[in-house]
């Protein structure tokens, strides 16, 4: 008889030991050093950028909106694995420790995230509000409470049957916390905060609970979920190193997948298989265009001229190197191996997609900065900055993966 | 043998030096011939295919497709030959008709393959999911994708490791149909399988392979004449071939 007390220890353990060890990899990748520059550039900008905030921006609305979204995101993890499906269905009764276990786990890792994300929001508040450290302190406090029960919540929707939709669940506990940071944010009377409280734990008691009763646990979708976050992070370490773990996800992306055939390099096996993968197969395009999106509001925000170019520079060879995974996604693929075709192609292929695909980030810099602010100067020198970075990150060789 | 589109000599292979998997075999494959690869689950079969595609390099021995080794012009090799695979290896992110481009675009095949693609899409009643991704795919239309990109390479040899697995039975009877149409066109084909019944039908020579060696090897008569049994079918002649070995 196995022991389910020490089942969840055992394969949260496992992830942990896997978990280290990518760790340790991304720790020693010289990613981390570009990532280091920009905090250092992201700190001292936002503290510049506070300076010079205007008296109408609606600071407290920001950190409302943030800090909700990280409250209500509260993605679960169960250590499931599809095998379950079959071996444990039948014990689900004797599982409770084993669910309440990953409950815990899912709090302690997500109270860790909303810590973070509240201390990096402490100055704007500090800003806004000017309401001391002690009052912050209390605010945080709150934040994980709400986090807890947020856990709650979600736990109880996942039991909802897939004919019920979990949409009005959501939008109740998103509005709900929204409302109550707000409150408590802006210190509003207790009465206000204390009535909020207590239509959120009726919330809890009368909407959410009676699904726990009602319905049994949904295993596959708590298996989607449990699958989706372990990709999550694998593909995080992917970034850094390659994990043969990882499994393709693939979107058809229609008319994405036109527009980059004419945009991007097309004539060669290669060529139109680097362009399939980056526009179709796990978040290559969605890390793209995230950092290109982040990049414009660096380039347009930043004060000053030099803000802006090493803003840009910055950018352009970060989207370098996230790209740079893209490089061995066919290396296992036997197929290609005995299509007859130069051995050259596969280097020069990935190599022009990548320089297309950095140009066009550089240009839109350059292009956005030649709009907002009207300086030549400023345009023609991210242009430079951007083709020398553009060039430095792709005449690097490409490594091979390790096996 | 000029005729011979794939030539074995002598070849002593596998993936450990000290360890060959294959001793000293030899075999070929003529024009206008199917040729039937027999063998136990670890005989010796996909290695041997390995060896053909160029994956493995030969320890001992050569291999030539239409006269060159991969060595001499890799090239040249690989353009003879298409290769249908066991487990079907398919490229998650394109479509169907995507792979099919994708062959036509590795083999630089002539224009008027579009036509033959739609033919071949008919012909296994694929034509509907031309924009599917590989997802979406059950084992059998996975290996008919596999089937019709090999078809449309239209190649001199075609080297077929047990495509049977999963098709549907018209899937199988237009594959067979296709295989010797392409024969009488002048191809050969290689082909390693376990359904004897039916390598007994559309083979026109087999190798029995056994621990690494070619334990038997002949036209389904001179097999019968080996054993001494007139009427012995496959199944009977290949069990015998492999018992006798020691």
């Amino acid at each position: 008889m196995m022991q389910f007390e020490t089942l969840w220890k055992e394969r949260a353990g496992a992830f942990w030991k896997i978990a280290l060890r990518y760790f340790r990899l991304i720790g020693n990748s010289s990613f981390l050093f570009t990532l280091v520059l920009t905090l250092i550039f992201g700190a001292y900008y936002y503290s510049e950028l506070l300076k010079v905030l205007p008296e109408a921006f609606p600071g407290i609305a920001v950190i409302t909106i943030i800090a909700s979204f990280v409250i209500v995101r509260s993605p679960l993890r169960f250590f499931l694995s599809e095998a379950d499906l079959v071996f444990l269905l039948p014990a689900e009764r004797n599982l409770k420790d084993y669910f309440n276990r990953s409950l815990l786990y899912s709090f302690m890792l997500q109270a860790f995230i909303t810590i973070v994300a509240m201390v990096i929001l402490a100055p704007l508040y500090q800003h806004e509000m000017a309401a001391g450290t002690a009052y912050y302190v209390f605010v945080i406090a709150i934040m994980l409470l709400l986090k807890a029960l947020n856990i709650f919540m979600k736990w109880m929707e996942l039991h909802l049957p897939a004919h019920r939709s979990v949409a009005g669940f959501v939008g109740l506990r998103t509005v709900a916390t929204l409302l109550f940071t707000y409150f408590v944010l802006v210190q509003a009377s207790l009465i206000v905060v204390a009535l909020t409280a207590i239509a959120l734990v009726s919330l809890l008691w009368f909407v959410f609970y009676p699904l726990n009763r009602k319905y049994s646990v949904k295993w596959e979708k708590l298996l989607a979920l449990d699958e989706k976050q372990s990709m999550k992070f694998y593909r995080t370490a992917n970034l850094f190193t390659d994990v043969p773990k990882l499994k393709q996800s693939v979107k058809g992306r229609r008319m994405i997948s036109s527009i980059a055939e004419k945009l991007l390099p097309n004539d060669t096996v290669y060529e139109k298989l680097y362009q399939k993968a980056f526009v179709r197969s796990n978040e290559y395009l969605g890390i793209y265009l995230r950092l290109a999106i982040i990049g414009l509001l660096v380039v347009v925000f930043v004060p000053g001229t030099i803000g802006k170019v090493i803003g840009a520079g910055l950018f352009i060879y970060l989207t370098a190197t996230q790209l740079r995974t893209l490089y061995p996604h066919y290396s296992a693929h036997v197929m290609i191996k005995l299509y007859p075709l130069p051995e050259d192609q596969k280097d020069r292929a990935f190599n022009k997609m990548l320089r297309r695909l950095l140009g066009i980030q550089a240009a839109l810099f350059a292009l956005v900065t030649l709009i907002l602010e009207r300086d030549v100067i400023t345009f023609l020198v991210i242009c430079l900055v951007g083709i020398l970075t553009v060039l430095f990150a792709t005449t690097k060789k490409q490594k091979a993966p390790p096996i | 043998m000029s005729n011979s589109i794939l030539e074995v000599n002598n070849l002593t292979g596998g993936y450990q030096a000290n360890k060959p998997v294959l001793h000293d075999l030899s075999l070929n494959v003529n024009a206008n011939e199917i040729v039937g690869l027999i063998g136990l689950n670890g005989a010796g079969k996909s290695t041997t295919i390995k060896h053909v595609l160029g994956l493995l390099d030969p320890m001992k021995g050569n291999i030539r497709v239409a006269g060159n080794t991969f060595s001499e012009n890799k090239d040249k090799y690989r353009k003879q030959f298409s290769y249908i695979p066991e487990t079907p290896l398919l490229y998650d992110e394109l479509t169907l008709w995507e792979h099919l481009q994708l062959t036509a675009l590795a083999y630089d095949l002539e224009e008027g393959w579009e036509q033959r693609a739609d033919g071949l899409l008919k012909e296994f009643r694929m034509t509907n999911m031309k924009s599917w991704f590989p997802g979406h795919f059950s084992k059998g239309m996975r290996q008919k994708v596999m089937i019709m990109c090999a078809f449309l390479v239209q190649p001199s040899l075609y080297i077929v490791d047990e495509p049977f697995v999963g098709l549907d039975p018209i899937g199988i009877q237009s594959f067979l149909d296709m295989m010797v149409q392409v024969k009488e066109k002048g191809a050969g084909v290689l082909m390693s399988t376990h359904i004897l019944s039916t390598a007994e039908r559309y083979c026109d020579r087999f190798i029995i392979l056994h621990d690494g060696v070619i334990v038997m090897s002949g036209t389904m008569a001179e097999l019968q004449k080996q054993i001494g049994r007139k009427d012995a079918t496959l199944d009977d002649i290949y069990i015998e071939a492999t018992r006798s070995e020691k």
